[in-house]
């Protein structure tokens, strides 16, 4: 047959087939009385770009659903992505810097507006190059993490949440990132070894002329220094019991204290301890009920408590304070040292270790039934392996911090009094009603809320993906969560195996009693030749 | 890409992959075009073809059963590669080769009507992994109805077979390549016809003596009782087989590579022995390690042997 032409051409073929295949809707999937086979997409970041990670994860994804569909099945992919709030809001802040606008100056309206003109521009590039690749995606049952349906439940959750005893507010140390300001989860934190210096500062002994030598990467944080901490075994201190040292350039007197905490071999033997910038320093303040003392801004730089150095950058300080100290003679050494630094995986910035009010998850009673889940294959993973790495994470569970200091995302719905109350509900009028019932001599009125300005961490709307894009959490039975829900297999990547798995299975339990998928496919990392990452 | 990428391993991104898949497409694009090119003619269908048909069947069969076990533990690069080699290897190399009609010649109707379907039914198996690709030659074999795709389409089934024509077709696939083989070795171009001895086994399955006739471009296949004097030997498990060459090659030019070949191998055997009577090394290497030199050994040991009786029959 003379028609076949000589050469394969993929471009017009591609565009061909794909076209008839949207035209004749055959992706599109109802529940009907076959088997059905649902997998949900791993929902990419709204603004972002396709890289190879994607292309493979999804090529899976297609094979999986192709062959589904032709093994009789009802076969349905649902598409859709993340608002993704830390990576967004960080893109909207640069733009609008760029035009000359600081975010600081603008309203969260305003600052919001901006941000969907932004995902109405750029969101859904993505989607559109999935269908290149030719994701057989029912594209009508498309979801937004930020759209209002999804909005709702996670905000219902919270609400549910909350009123099961199971989120609080608490005082914690967080990893502070100073550029993007706000916390971020420990997962977010990347640690990478780094030169730097140790030094040896010389702190007076109160009434005598001896000194205690300490060892510190960070000298800049000795003006929020509440103690000195030795062993109580180690003979070289065992005479300073009861005795107080002062802090060098600030000359404030702080007490020597005894803990098993100190390794005797590191530096001197006895640690500065500055509870408000160190988590090892805070728990051991906490257990000899010592001050905190924090000297920072929330951008890095030295508050009120940094003295004569407010203002200064903390890096500034550092070379500063060090002038300083040399010059007061209460430098013993310096010594080049490795170490590891915890840096914010969006900005780059080095973290602050930093106390801040936020809200908590508590994770330990969820994430049991969850491991269970996993241990007794009732959700296997492919490879097996990860099990390690699931288990490892799911015994030393942690409360998960929910909160973040942005604007783009679930606004937390809770409402504070005139008298330091709170009240959470879904909507103000809801609120407004719970703080009535609850002091009805106070006689509120909607102007006495204030809502919380911090929004949710985005896992705490991705967590819910495979219940929410069916709407499970606000409708529980409707026809399209009862057929597609618990979904066949999800493929996704390794790093986000605790981020986004283990809490979508924690989810599932809590909300559909439920595994929210039977099979976890877990992609390897798509590394070019010289074995770097191709994502990001 | 996915081939070089089973479930939780880091994938090394080369551009190579790209060329492979593009590569893969343009060898079904071209079987495709090789296929639909031929004539139809109302002539009988040969019994080689019909043979090749029922071994594809069956090939396709075991490889379907194979790749539902693929899918069920989710080893997705392991599939692809075993559907890649269906197509490639056993499809291309193998089945269109022995049903192809001669040059010019027009191909019977059994036989392209039973390729359609198999072709149909392959790019059934690959759909999932190339989906574009098979609609359009799902479109192109054959005239379809309004709303039939293959994207909708069930996948071909499977059947408990206990056929012996898979392992059997093994073995002739083997004497091909031997015969082939010395093709190679002997610079004897294939256009030039060869006779084929076999020395005749109670074994011996004969099904397939057309298809080696027709892939070796042979005169004759003959089943003889002793050896076959004056001709080249080959052994296929523990078939013995003779091939004439006679005046196929040049006898002066075959003697000085078969010497120079005999010089090679004994001079590797004094190696091979001077280590193996060396103390050091029997009481220090691992045994894995000895036993495989005493392979090598007794492999050029075999080797010297052969040649030596080539180049007698051959002065």
């Amino acid at each position: 047959m003379s028609e076949i032409a000589t050469k394969y051409e993929p471009k017009l073929i591609e565009d061909k087939w794909y076209k008839e295949w949207m035209d004749k809707n055959l992706f599109h999937s109802e529940p009907d009385e076959r088997e059905p086979y649902c997998i949900v997409i791993p929902p990419p970041n709204v603004t972002g770009i396709l890289h190879m990670g994607h292309m493979l994860n999804n090529t899976i994804q297609d094979v999986l659903v192709r062959r589904a569909r032709m093994e009789g099945k009802n076969a349905c992919w649902v598409p859709g992505t993340d608002h993704a709030s830390i990576a967004t809001e960080a893109k909207v802040v640069a733009k609008l810097r760029e035009e000359g606008i600081e975010k600081k100056d603008l309203t969260r309206e305003e600052f919001l507006e901006h941000a969907w003109e932004w995902k109405e521009k750029h969101g859904g590039i993505i989607l559109e190059q999935l269908k290149k690749l030719g994701a057989s995606c029912d594209w009508e049952r498309t979801r937004f993490t930020m759209e209002e349906a999804l909005y709702e439940s996670v905000i219902d959750v919270f609400c549910d949440l909350y009123n099961k005893g199971l989120i609080y507010r608490g005082i914690r140390m967080v990893n502070w990132d100073p550029q993007a300001l706000t916390a971020l989860s420990d997962e977010e934190v990347i640690f990478k070894e780094q030169n730097s210096k140790l030094y040896y500062l010389k702190y007076k002994i109160e009434g005598e002329d001896e000194f205690v030598i300490v060892a510190t990467t960070r000298p800049e944080t000795i003006l929020g220094d509440t103690a000195v901490c030795v062993h109580p075994e180690d003979k070289r201190y065992s005479h300073l019991k009861g005795k107080n040292v002062i802090i060098p350039i600030i000359n404030r007197v702080v007490p020597i204290i005894f803990d098993e905490y100190v390794d005797k071999e590191f530096g001197t033997g006895a640690l500065k301890i500055t509870p408000a910038h160190d988590i090892n320093d805070y728990t051991l303040g906490l257990k000899h009920k010592l001050d905190s003392i924090d000297i920072f801004n929330d951008n890095g730089t030295l508050n009120e408590h940094g003295l004569q150095y407010s203002g200064m950058d903390r890096f500034a300080c550092r070379k500063k304070i060090c002038k300083d100290i040399e010059e007061a003679d209460l430098m013993h050494k310096i010594e080049d040292y490795i170490n590891k630094i915890g840096c914010s995986e969006r900005t780059d910035a080095i973290i602050e270790p930093k106390l801040s009010v936020q809200w908590f998850l508590k994770m330990e009673d969820l994430a049991k039934p969850a491991l269970e889940l996993v241990e007794n294959d009732t959700i296997k993973f492919h490879p097996a392996k990860f099990k390690n790495t699931y288990r490892h994470w799911m015994e030393n569970v942690k409360d998960w911090c929910i909160s973040r200091q942005l604007w783009w995302g679930q606004r937390i719905p809770a409402y504070y009094l005139p008298n330091r109350e709170i009240v959470v509900g879904k909507t103000k009028e809801e609120a407004l009603k719970l703080a009535q019932d609850k002091f009805p001599n106070q006689n509120y009125t909607i102007n006495d809320l204030k809502q919380d300005e911090d929004v949710l961490d985005t896992w705490f709307s991705s967590w819910l993906w495979p219940i929410s894009v069916f709407d499970g959490i606000r409708y529980p039975d409707n026809k399209d969560i009862k057929y597609y829900y618990p979904t066949n297999d999800l493929v996704t990547a390794p790093e986000i195996l605790f981020f986004w798995v283990a809490r979508m299975i924690i989810a599932g339990e809590e909300y559909r009693n439920e595994i929210p998928f039977k099979n976890v496919y877990l992609t390897g990392i798509v590394r070019d030749k010289l074995g770097r990452k191709m994502s990001k | 890409m996915l081939m070089a990428s089973p479930a939780g391993n880091d994938l090394l991104f080369d551009e190579n992959y790209c060329e492979q898949g593009r590569n893969f497409s343009n060898k079904i694009w071209n079987a495709l075009r090789l296929v639909k090119g031929w004539e139809i003619a109302d002539i009988e269908q040969p019994q080689h073809s019909k043979i090749a048909i029922n071994w594809f069947k069956e090939k396709l069969n075991e490889t379907l059963i194979e790749l539902e076990d693929d899918f069920s533990k989710y080893r997705l690069s392991e599939s692809l590669m075993r559907a890649y080699k269906l197509v490639w290897d056993d499809f291309c190399s193998w089945y269109l080769e022995i049903i192809k009609p001669q040059y010019q010649k027009p191909i019977d109707k059994e036989t392209l009507n039973q390729t359609i379907i198999i072709f149909e039914d392959l790019m059934k198996v690959l759909h999932p992994f190339m989906p574009f690709l098979t609609e359009e030659i799902y479109h192109i074999l054959k005239e379809r109805q309004e709303d039939d795709y293959i994207m909708l389409a069930q996948m071909p089934k499977t059947n408990e077979s206990k056929s012996t024509i898979i392992s059997d077709f093994a073995f002739a696939q083997e004497k091909i390549s031997g015969i082939r083989q010395v093709r190679n070795e002997k610079n004897i171009a294939q256009k030039i016809d060869l006779e084929l001895y076999i020395k005749e086994t109670e074994s011996e399955n004969k099904e397939f003596d057309g298809i080696i006739t027709k892939l070796c471009n042979l005169s004759t296949i003959e089943y003889i009782k002793d050896k076959k004097e004056g001709a080249l030997s080959l052994m296929v498990g523990t078939t013995e087989m003779y091939i004439p060459l006679g005046d196929t090659i040049n006898k002066e030019e075959e003697i000085k590579k078969l010497e120079a070949d005999l010089k090679y191998l004994e001079g590797f055997k004094i190696s091979v022995n001077k280590k193996l009577s060396n103390e050091k090394f029997v009481g220090g290497a691992p045994q894995q390690v000895i036993d495989n030199e005493k392979k090598k050994l007794s492999d050029a040991e075999q080797k010297i042997v052969s040649i030596t009786e080539q180049l007698k029959s051959l002065v």
